[in-house]
């Protein structure tokens, strides 16, 4: 660690509104990314910004927030690849089965539109969740954390037409998975 | 069975032709509610949908999935996040194991991220928030509901500091209305480099000539567009300069018809040079800030609404308010902080050795005083 460059306090200010900033949105993407496993989502987050403290020095400020959700994206997969070889108990099932992803909190006060908004809600997040990894990241980075292609492409180090080859396809399938909904509007 | 091909040819022909041409479209409609598609193929897209209903529902569609997901509820932080992330920077804990499995290389992270707009909005209003974080980290226990220590203002009578790399670093006190003059400034300037180089393009070929025309205006056009939208946010000119900024976009727009005409020639360029000769320039303008930028809610508000706004017409890059700004301020060098205070600074880190214009701790403008009064003033 230099210790010079945290002795910098315009950096050092940047590093703090970068943690108010992103910890949410890092939570967030982690949360999907990771699925069942998402109480493990906050550690994530705080594992990122941690780890963005002790390379301050490497980092240029202006690449933080992808270089955030690059090392996000590397601890998630981390913990999916540790999870697939254990084995999964009916607790973990019985917990998936049951997941509510929508928490409580009313954004209009008509009750109809309340329940229909949760329900899309809940459908999106279902449709997500079944997401093949690849497609997932991509969607999620574009379209839920509105990074530019270019962006999700140095995030995941993939080139930009297998981003949108990526984007395309995600969209298509949730698309599908959604059709009752954009029916009914 | 030779007369019912026949029957079946000529519909089976405008259909499949028809569905070619929403096969090429809807390969699109992504890029379209992106807004990624180039002005040209937008326009053509546009028309497109308006006339083809099946293919307006998928764009529809596409859209209001994008909105669904942007409306996905956020995850909410437990209480201790930010006391547990303190603890264990304080602890010296190290980098997660599998954190930095891949690293971004550098390059590329400068590459695709130098705008930052993001980033700099954090800086224009980090300093009041983070000056807590500052004094927790080095461990002075202070509570962030307490009056903020103005650790930034006091580093302004300071002579330019050395940095770790040897840089220096300068900090210089400034307030909107500094912004708004040089905004308004560089649109001025703008018409009369515009008006300088149009007549030299006239020996270029007509199409390159009405190519860098049109940059050119779009360009200035701009940054009209971007003191008109800062305006009544942050400033307010007199009616006067509101109405010349006004009639300067409208006329701008008509340079840019004029060099998007498809049929090129010599006569073109002429008309287009000619319209950029009348151009109007501005008399002296009134500016009065607006907003009381010693408050740092009034100025994270603002810096908000920089960063949701958008420019319409100005192709696929840089249509956030926010990033406008910061490139306009990256040309005058240095990043804007928010103190405790909220006063604002445009803080400097130079390359070793190089000295900073006006002297250390001095402003370089007279007018860039902490002392943001409401009252107009006359500029230029």
């Amino acid at each position: 660690m230099n210790s010079e460059t945290h002795k910098d306090p315009v950096i050092l200010a940047a590093y703090q509104r970068a943690v108010h900033e992103y910890s949410e949105a890092l939570k967030g993407f982690a949360a999907k990314l990771l699925g069942p496993e998402a109480d493990w989502a906050e550690d994530v987050a705080q594992d990122a910004l941690l780890a963005l403290y002790r390379h301050l020095h490497q980092v240029p400020e202006s690449a933080w927030r992808p270089w955030l959700y690059r090392v996000a994206r590397n601890l998630c997969l981390d913990r999916i690849r540790r999870r697939k070889h254990k084995p999964r108990n009916f607790r973990d099932l019985a917990d998936e089965e049951n997941a509510d992803p929508v928490p409580p909190g009313p954004t209009t006060d008509r009750p109809e539109l309340l329940l229909q908004e949760k329900e899309i809600h809940r459908d999106l997040e279902k449709a997500i969740r079944e997401l093949p990894q690849r497609f997932k990241e991509v969607f999620l980075l574009c379209d839920r954390e509105g990074m530019s292609y270019e962006q999700t492409a140095t995030v995941l180090g993939i080139p930009l037409k297998t981003v949108s080859t990526r984007l395309f396809r995600a969209r298509q399938r949730l698309l599908k998975a959604m059709q009752h909904h954009l029916s009914v509007g | 069975m030779k007369s019912m091909r026949h029957e079946n040819s000529i519909p089976e022909t405008t259909r499949t032709r028809s569905e070619r041409i929403c096969r090429r479209f809807r390969a699109m409609t992504g890029e379209a509610v992106d807004g990624r598609l180039p002005r040209k193929h937008e326009q053509v897209y546009r028309a497109h949908i308006l006339s083809c209903p099946a293919c307006r529902k998928s764009y529809e569609e596409l859209r209001r999935l994008k909105e669904w997901t942007r409306s996905l509820p956020s995850e909410e932080l437990s209480g201790a996040f930010h006391e547990t992330l303190q603890a264990r920077i304080l602890s010296g804990e190290g980098t997660p194991e599998g954190a930095l499995d891949a690293p971004i290389p550098l390059g590329q992270q400068v590459r695709f991220f130098a705008s930052g707009a993001a980033t700099a909005a954090a800086l224009l209003i980090s300093a009041w928030l983070v000056v807590d974080g500052l004094t927790e980290m080095k461990g002075r226990g202070r509570v962030p509901t307490a009056p903020r220590p103005p650790v930034v203002s006091g580093m302004v009578s300071t002579p330019d500091r050395e940095t770790a790399g040897g840089s220096q670093l300068r900090i210089e006190n400034l307030d909107p209305l500094v912004i708004a003059r040089d905004l308004y400034r560089s649109t001025t300037a703008g018409i009369d480099e515009l008006q300088a180089a149009a007549p030299r393009l006239r020996q270029y070929p007509p199409r390159k000539a009405l190519d860098e025309l049109q940059r050119r205006s779009r360009d200035l056009q701009t940054s009209a567009r971007l003191v008109r939208a800062l305006g009544s946010r942050l400033f307010e000119f007199d009616p006067e300069t509101e109405g010349f900024l006004r009639e300067l976009d409208l006329r701008l727009s008509e340079i840019d018809n004029l060099c998007c005409k498809p049929e090129i020639s010599r006569k073109l360029v002429d008309q287009a040079i000619e319209r950029i000769r009348r151009l109007r320039k501005p008399g002296p303008a009134s500016i009065r800030v607006v907003l009381d930028s010693r408050s740092p809610r009034d100025m994270f508000d603002f810096f908000r609404i920089l960063d949701d706004r958008r420019i319409p017409g100005n192709g696929p890059e840089g249509r956030n308010l926010m990033e406008y700004l910061e490139r306009f301020l990256e040309k005058a060098g240095g990043n804007l902080v928010l103190d405790a205070d909220g006063r604002l600074f445009r803080v400097e880190i130079r390359g070793s050795g190089s000295q900073a214009e006006g002297g250390p701790g001095r402003p370089s403008d007279p007018n860039s005083s902490s002392d943001s009064s409401t009252a107009p003033r006359r500029v230029r």
